[in-house]
């Protein structure tokens, strides 16, 4: 795999067969997560007693945006979409549902912009917008992978390249891929805050 | 993006505005927290991107998170304050709003 800073395009993004396959994978499975437990509560009957009226009254409240305010069970799922006030437990329902939605569906959002540049065959060529979806895709993704492989604190990485051999085949290829979207996230980092900085305003908000 | 939640009178009111912008001291808070996932240099990006920090401010603020485990990134009313804790959400940041004088900062 291979990133560059581009003339034409904002960046190029070259990858190899293997490596377009993985992070179509990659993509896929962490929208598959962010799909998966939106809906999920849906199919349930509910455990208060649901009936039509509760249902009709979800129903409006996922056409304006509302969430159900419930924090996710998965680890993984949490840490994309955190706690807003981890001392308030009511405020921080109360932000989920008014703001998970939107969130989500940027998150998606930004997911669908990098599976449809890995649908293609050849050199992939961003935008600016298009290579800040990637950046925050590829942090989604490897925030997903963190969590599966339990990096609490800044030293857990290191213990588990400590252990080495002793590592099962899974935890080994996940700490693999890990470091190779380490590698592709920083690259694009790189190359988008060196262009921040050639700019003449000195770069304020897009 | 914080449709349900934004403060659409300051933004429709002029005056408002003005007022909210005169403020001293502003009562709200949003505080990003360390994780060992995101990267120094994205964590830059994301300041400097978003809030037009200069590369130092940024820098600085990202160093704060990292070694001291969360730093105050942005001071305004709770409407912004929610609306910037949503978008560090955005990028994968980990970030909490609370009153500026509630709590540990």
């Amino acid at each position: 795999m291979k990133i560059t800073a581009a003339r034409r395009a904002f960046a190029a993004v070259d990858v190899d067969d293997m490596e377009r396959r993985l992070l179509m994978r990659l993509f896929a499975d962490t929208a598959a997560l962010l799909v998966a437990e939106d809906g999920g509560a849906d199919d349930e009957p509910g455990t208060q007693g649901g009936g039509a009226h509760d249902e009709e009254a979800a129903r409006l409240e996922r056409l304006v945006g509302l969430a159900s305010g419930e924090r996710p069970e998965d680890p993984a799922v949490l840490r994309l979409l955190p706690d807003a006030a981890p001392d308030d437990p009511e405020r921080a329902a109360e932000f989920r549902r008014l703001t998970e939605r939107d969130l989500r569906e940027g998150k998606l959002a930004n997911l669908r912009i990098a599976l449809h540049g890995l649908a293609g065959t050849g050199r992939i060529e961003l935008t600016e917008e298009e290579a800040r979806a990637w950046l925050t895709a590829l942090t989604d993704v490897r925030l997903v992978i963190a969590t599966r492989l339990e990096l609490v604190s800044d030293d857990d990485l290191e213990r588990l390249y400590d252990r080495g051999d002793d590592l099962d085949d899974n935890t080994a290829a996940m700490v693999s891929v890990y470091d190779f979207l380490t590698w592709a996230q920083e690259r694009l980092s790189e190359i988008m805050l060196d262009a921040l900085d050639a700019r003449p305003s000195g770069g304020g908000p897009a | 993006m914080t449709s349900a939640s934004s403060g659409s009178q300051a933004t429709l009111d002029p005056d408002l505005t003005v007022e909210a912008a005169q403020v001293p001291s502003a009562p709200w808070v949003t505080i990003v927290f360390n994780d060992p996932v995101n990267l120094m240099s994205y964590v830059t990006y994301v300041f400097r991107s978003y809030f037009g920090y200069s590369r130092e401010r940024a820098e600085k603020l990202m160093r704060e998170v990292h070694e001291a485990g969360r730093s105050t990134v942005a001071r305004g009313s709770r409407e912004e304050m929610e609306r910037d804790t949503q978008s560090m959400h955005g990028f994968g940041l980990w970030a909490s709003c609370q009153p500026a004088d509630g709590g540990g900062a």
